[in-house]
C-alpha cells in the first residue's frame, strides 16, 4: 500500500471537519473523493500534506512510514504533491519561476531539467507562456500551471483538489483527459471534485464524504453507474 | 555647489535611505511587518562594527564587509527573539512591539557606548574633488557605488537563485509556498537578516559624514520609509528610485530654498504623494495584471 489512512480526524477549534476517515490506496491507482461543499474534502487533502490549519489525529503512512505531524516540507520530499483549490499560483512570478518553485525541495538538476520538459510537451500552452508571470493567464492555463507545478515535485502520489473549479467545459475535459496521462506515468491520485460524473469516468474507486465522513465507497465504475447514488449523494450531474 | 554637484551628494544621501527603505520593504513583504527598529538596529550594528575596528587591527575595508554577517545576525536574532513569538498577535501589538524594539535598541546603545558622537573612519576621501569640472566627494560617489553594487547583488539574489525564487513566492503567498515545501519560518529569519544587513551598511556608510550616535539613524529610517512609499512600498526598485529622488529633492530643497525646512520638506512630499497617489508614484494600473 502508498498510502494507508487510518480513523483520521482534522479539527478546527471546536469544529471537526474530518471525522474518523480511513482508506487505502494501491501505488498506480485514482482515487475520486466526492462530496458536497464543506464535506471535509480540502481538509483531508491539507492533512495528507501536513498544512492542515486544524489539528489532525488518526495515523497517515505514506510508503509504510507514518507521516501524520510532519512538516510539510517533510511530506513533499517524501513524495507527495498537491494542485490546491482555486490554484494558488505565484501571480507575480513567471510561469516557468512558479513551476521551478514546485521542484524546491529537489536537489536533481537534470532530472527537473527532464521533467520540465515532459511538463511542458504536457501542457504545450505553457512552454510559449514561461516567461509571462502567472497572474495574467487565463483560468484553465493557471489550472495547468498549478498541476505541472505540482507535478515538478516528481511526487508519488499527486493530490488534485478541484481542478476543473470555474473551467470552461473545454479545458475540463482536457484536465480529466491529463489525469489518464499522469497515471500512465506511474503517479498515483487522489483527485476532490464537485464533477462527479466526470471524476468517476476517469477513477478506480470513489469515497463520497459527508460531514467529515466516508459515506460510501466502491469501485469508480460502478458507482458512476447508478444514477440514483450520483443524484443522491452527490445532488448534481 | 553647482546644480550638478547637489545631485551627486543627494543620490549619495538618496542611496542611505535605499539601503533602509528596501530593508523595510523586504521585511514587510515576506512578514507583513513594518519594523520601526530597523534604524536603531542599524545604528547598533554600526556600534558593533566600531567595537570591533577599535579591538583588533581588521582592516576598515574588512570591517565594513563584516556588517553584512554582523547586521545578519542581529535582524535574525530579532526576528527568532522578538518577533516570531508574536506574529500571530494582532497587527497593532506587532508595530508597538517593533516601536518598543526602538528603543531597546536606542537605550541600549546609549548604555554601552554613551550618549556622545562617535568619529567614525570613512572609506572614502570627505573632502571633494573636482571631476569634470564638478565639485564631489570622493564619499558621495562611494556611497553611491557600495549601495549599487549591493542592490545589484540583490537583485541577482531575488531573480536568479533558489532562495531567492523562494522568498518571493513565500511573500506573495504563504500558504501555497508552505504547500511546496518551502519553511517559510525560514524565509522570515532569512528577510530580517538580509534587511538587518543592508541597514547595518547603511548606518555604517552616514555614520563618517554624520558621526556614530545614538540618535543617528532617527531621521534616516523616516526618510528611507517615505522613500519606499514614494516607490509604492511593495517594490524594490520603486522603493530604490523614491528612495534616490527624495535624497535629490530634499538636498535641492536645502540649497535653493531653505536648510530648516529640509526635512520637513520630505514629509510634505510623502502626504502629497498619499494623497494624489496612494499606490506609489512608479506604480502603473496593477488592476489590469491580476
Ligand atoms: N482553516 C479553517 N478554519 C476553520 N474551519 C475550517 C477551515 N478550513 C475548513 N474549515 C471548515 O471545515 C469544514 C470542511 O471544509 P473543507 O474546506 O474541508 O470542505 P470541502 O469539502 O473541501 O468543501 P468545498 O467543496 O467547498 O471545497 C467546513 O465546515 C469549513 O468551514
Ligand atoms: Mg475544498
Amino acid at each position: 500500500m502508498l498510502l494507508e489512512v487510518e480513523d483520521l480526524t482534522v479539527d478546527y477549534g471546536g469544529i471537526r471537519a474530518v471525522d474518523g476517515v480511513s482508506f487505502a490506496l494501491d501505488q498506480g491507482a485514482v482515487l475520486a473523493v466526492l462530496g458536497a461543499n464543506g464535506a471535509g474534502k480540502s481538509s483531508l487533502l491539507h492533512a495528507l500534506l501536513g498544512v492542515s490549519e486544524g489539528t489532525v489525529g488518526g495515523r497517515i503512512r505514506f510508503k509504510g512510514e507514518d507521516i501524520r505531524g510532519r512538516r510539510p516540507d517533510e511530506i513533499v520530499t517524501r513524495g507527495i504533491a498537491m494542485s490546491p483549490e482555486g490554484r494558488r499560483l505565484f501571480a507575480d512570478l513567471t510561469v516557468a519561476e512558479n513551476l521551478a518553485i514546485g521542484g524546491f525541495r529537489r536537489r536533481d538538476r537534470a532530472a527537473m531539467r527532464r521533467d520540465r520538459e515532459e511538463i511542458l510537451d504536457l501542457f504545450p500552452r505553457l512552454r510559449e507562456r514561461l516567461n509571462q508571470s502567472a497572474g495574467t493567464l487565463s483560468g484553465g492555463e493557471q489550472q495547468m500551471v498549478a498541476v505541472g507545478r505540482a507535478l515538478m515535485a516528481a511526487p508519488d502520489l499527486l493530490l488534485l483538489d478541484e481542478p476543473t473549479l470555474g473551467l470552461a467545459p473545454l479545458f475540463i475535459e482536457e484536465i480529466m483527459a491529463l489525469i489518464a496521462e499522469i497515471r500512465g506515468r506511474g503517479i498515483t491520485i487522489v483527485v476532490v471534485e464537485q464533477n462527479a460524473k466526470k471524476a468517476l469516468a476517469r477513477a478506480d474507486f470513489a469515497h463520497v464524504m459527508e460531514r467529515g465522513r466516508i459515506v460510501l465507497s466502491g469501485s469508480a465504475a460502478e458507482m458512476g453507474a447508478r444514477e440514483d447514488i450520483v443524484s443522491a449523494y452527490l445532488g448534481m450531474h | 555647489m553647482t546644480l550638478l554637484s547637489l545631485v551627486v551628494s543627494g543620490l549619495a544621501l538618496g542611496s542611505i535611505y535605499a539601503l533602509i527603505g528596501v530593508s523595510l520593504v523586504i521585511i514587510s513583504k515576506a512578514t507583513d511587518v513594518v519594523n520601526f527598529g530597523q534604524g536603531e538596529m542599524a545604528m547598533f550594528g554600526a556600534f558593533l562594527t566600531l567595537t570591533l575596528l577599535r579591538q583588533t587591527d581588521m582592516p576598515l575595508w574588512l570591517a565594513v564587509l563584516a556588517t553584512l554577517p554582523i547586521g545578519f545576525l542581529l535582524g535574525a536574532l530579532v526576528q527568532l527573539i522578538v518577533v516570531r513569538p508574536i506574529e500571530n498577535a494582532p497587527a497593532l501589538n506587532v508595530l508597538i512591539s517593533t516601536l518598543g524594539l526602538f528603543f531597546v535598541f536606542n537605550s541600549a546603545a546609549g548604555i554601552v557606548w554613551g550618549f556622545d558622537p562617535h568619529p567614525f573612519p570613512s572609506l572614502f576621501e570627505l573632502a571633494p574633488i573636482t571631476v569634470g569640472g564638478v565639485a564631489v566627494t570622493p564619499a558621495s560617489l562611494g556611497i553611491i557605488a557600495v549601495a549599487l553594487s549591493v542592490m545589484f547583488a540583490l537583485y541577482l539574489f531575488f531573480e536568479k537563485t533558489r532562495w531567492g525564487t523562494a522568498m518571493r513566492a513565500a511573500s506573495m503567498n504563504r500558504t501555497a509556498a508552505r504547500m511546496m515545501g518551502i519553511r517559510v519560518e525560514h524565509v522570515a529569519v532569512a528577510a530580517w537578516g538580509l534587511a538587518g544587513g543592508l541597514s547595518v551598511i547603511s548606518a555604517v556608510l552616514i555614520a563618517p559624514l554624520t558621526f556614530l550616535d545614538q540618535q543617528m539613524m532617527v531621521s534616516i529610517i523616516l526618510k528611507g520609509f517615505a522613500g519606499a512609499i514614494l516607490g509604492g512600498f511593495s517594490s524594490l526598485p520603486g522603493s530604490v528610485i523614491g528612495c534616490l529622488i527624495l535624497g535629490v529633492a530634499e538636498t535641492l530643497f536645502g540649497a535653493y530654498v531653505s536648510t530648516s525646512m529640509k526635512d520637513s520638506f520630505a514629509f510634505v512630499l510623502i502626504i502629497l504623494v498619499l494623497l494624489l497617489r496612494p499606490s506609489g508614484v512608479f506604480v502603473t494600473n496593477r488592476a489590469k495584471k491580476v
